[in-house]
């Protein structure tokens, strides 16, 4: 278990969205959708609404597709979006019993052990069974993200956190001075 | 999920779009039937063409990987070529992935250098020659553009946007009830928000893509320009077909391009007359179309459209301000006989020629008895309904 690290005094809710996990299930292509609709919501703003827009929807198909397959109904998956700079947070709550928890206890804890891109590589290009856990590891691997767990045994639910930034770091200044148009 | 996978013999590739996150891997058949249909009739390179595929999860690359290796251990002669392009973030960091699988497996980033003019017009150097186009041709356009069906509260693409002056003038003039504009060069498009950002401009989409592979949707576009682009592309029809697409039925599509032989200049005009003349076979020499503008007419007939529209006009010292135009030159003479002229190899005695038509060319702007001209050809075209 990882602590969820803070967020400055910056940082600013973007969008909060709450499904009933039933509903969540319900259809496989729920996960693309929400992704996408959440992503162009969130990169309105963005230097490259595409670029960002994509690569946003891309981390949080993975993670629905993690929770459609995840989670113990009956209960709610709320999904809220932060921006603290230039680091993007996702967060997810999700209701997941003993069984679910270990997963995710699991599926972080190979995400932030040192051989994550080794690990995700087997996962990918290997012949054995897939492995869902293979999303939290692309995130780690692939965008640099921080995954954070914190589990509320009370309410039986999960907090998963991703931190991640996704806006192009490379924009590198103009080469003529800047008139406006 | 909604995705496409086609084989193209023609190309010897299998093309590859949409969104392809499935539940599980056998929802891929599809796949498996389109690399068994190229299998058969190909040999030497199978290219696997994913410019257009948006989306792909862990499930559909696992199987992607496992078809492709399948393929590489069956047809260990056979070379697959991996084609995917920057313009969709996450996609070549994942494909690269797949070169581990085999050595037969190549991963090419299309659109690094996917024109051939593209290191000269996307390394930043044009930028003072796009801005000082965009201030002459403005006062021009501005009265052109509603004879073309632009009209306030359109959505609009600005496709090849260049540094996004003209959007942005666009903007402010007709006020579109959406901007977006596109282009393949990042110095440009940094340019371009930092400028939209310090003028208080926050509602144009300034979108990184290619025009010949555009991931945005079909019928998206009451008004589409593309301006100064079809000129430096070696396959201009890609684009207009492109241009088509994102267009709505009933809406147009606007392009303006040069006959850069046609520049003109009194006096010198011998000397300015040959030094465009050679831009035109300079163009040419790296496979673009300086003198694509009389050809915009038959470009957008052939690509579908009717309700065709076309028109010239000319930019010139007497009705520009004489100092922006010598300024224009200047950008051009900078990029033309500087980066070009050397790419191309020419010899010292040829470039000090070739720089003399530029600098007659302003000479003769900033003679008050002097003539300088500039012609542009703008078409448009409806999308039938």
């Amino acid at each position: 278990m990882t602590p969820v690290p803070a967020l400055s005094p910056q940082a600013q809710p973007l969008i909060r969205l709450d499904v009933d996990a039933p509903v969540l299930a319900a259809d496989w292509a729920h996960c693309d959708q929400l992704a996408n609709f959440l992503a162009r919501l969130a990169a309105f703003d963005r230097a490259d609404s595409f670029l960002y827009g994509n690569l946003l929807s891309t981390v949080l198909n993975e993670l629905f597709e993690i929770v459609f397959v995840q989670h113990t109904p009956p209960g709610q998956v709320n999904c809220s979006l932060w921006r603290d700079g230039k680091i993007d947070r996702i967060e997810l709550e999700i209701p997941a019993d003993d069984k679910a928890r270990d997963f995710y206890l699991g599926g972080v804890a190979k995400a932030q052990a040192p051989e994550v891109d080794e690990t995700y590589t087997h996962l990918l290009l290997g012949e054995g069974q897939s492995d869902r856990i293979v999303g939290f590891l692309e995130l780690a691997a692939d965008y640099d993200a921080r995954i954070s767990l914190e589990p509320f045994a009370q309410t039986n639910t999960l907090r998963l956190v991703v931190d991640v930034e996704l806006e192009p770091s490379a924009i590198s200044p103009a080469q003529a001075p800047v008139t406006n148009p | 999920m909604s995705f496409t996978v086609r084989f193209d013999d023609h190309h010897q590739e299998i093309i590859f779009g949409g969104v392809m996150r499935p539940k599980a891997a056998d929802e891929l058949q599809v796949v498996h039937d389109a690399v068994k249909e190229a299998l058969q009739c190909i040999s030497g390179t199978l290219s696997l063409n994913f410019k257009r595929l948006n989306n792909l999860n862990n499930v559909a690359f696992r199987e992607l990987a496992a078809i492709f290796g399948d393929v590489c251990e069956q047809q260990p002669q056979l070379q697959l070529k991996i084609i995917c392009s920057s313009v969709v973030g996450w996609a070549m960091r994942k494909f690269q992935l797949l070169a581990r699988i085999s050595p037969n497996i190549a991963v090419e980033h299309y659109d690094r250098n996917f024109y051939p003019g593209q290191r000269v017009l996307e390394d930043g150097s044009f930028i003072p020659a796009l801005r000082a186009q965009t201030k002459m041709t403005w006062r021009h356009e501005r009265h052109i553009l509603p004879r073309h069906g632009l009209r306030p509260e359109m959505h609009v693409a600005d496709i090849c946007c260049g540094v996004g002056d003209f959007a942005a003038l666009v903007q402010k003039e007709f006020k579109p009830g959406r901007m977006l504009a596109l282009d393949h060069a990042r110095s440009s498009l940094d340019y371009a928000r930092k400028a939209a950002a310090e003028s208080g401009i926050t509602d144009i989409e300034y979108i990184y893509g290619d025009a010949a592979a555009l991931l945005l949707e079909d019928d998206e576009f009451d008004f589409v320009m593309c301006r100064h682009a079809l000129q430096v592309f070696n396959e201009p029809e890609l684009i207009v077909k492109e241009l088509y697409r994102i267009c709505k039925p009933g809406g147009r599509v606007y392009i303006t391009n040069e006959k850069i032989s046609e520049c003109a200049g009194e006096p010198y005009s011998e000397s300015i007359q040959w030094t465009y003349r050679e831009v035109a076979k300079l163009f040419a020499h790296f496979d673009m179309d300086a003198e694509c503008g009389p050809k915009g007419q038959r470009l957008l007939q052939e690509g579908g459209f009717d309700d065709l529209k076309m028109e010239m006009f000319i930019v010139t010292n007497r009705e520009s301000n004489p100092r922006d135009f010598a300024d224009m030159i200047q950008a051009w003479e900078n990029v033309y006989a500087g980066k070009m002229s050397a790419a191309r190899g020419d010899s010292p005695e040829f470039n000090a020629r070739f720089r003399r038509g530029f600098q007659d060319h302003m000479a003769t702007a900033l003679d008050p008895k002097g003539y300088a001209a500039w012609p542009i050809w703008v078409a448009s075209g409806r999308k039938p309904l």
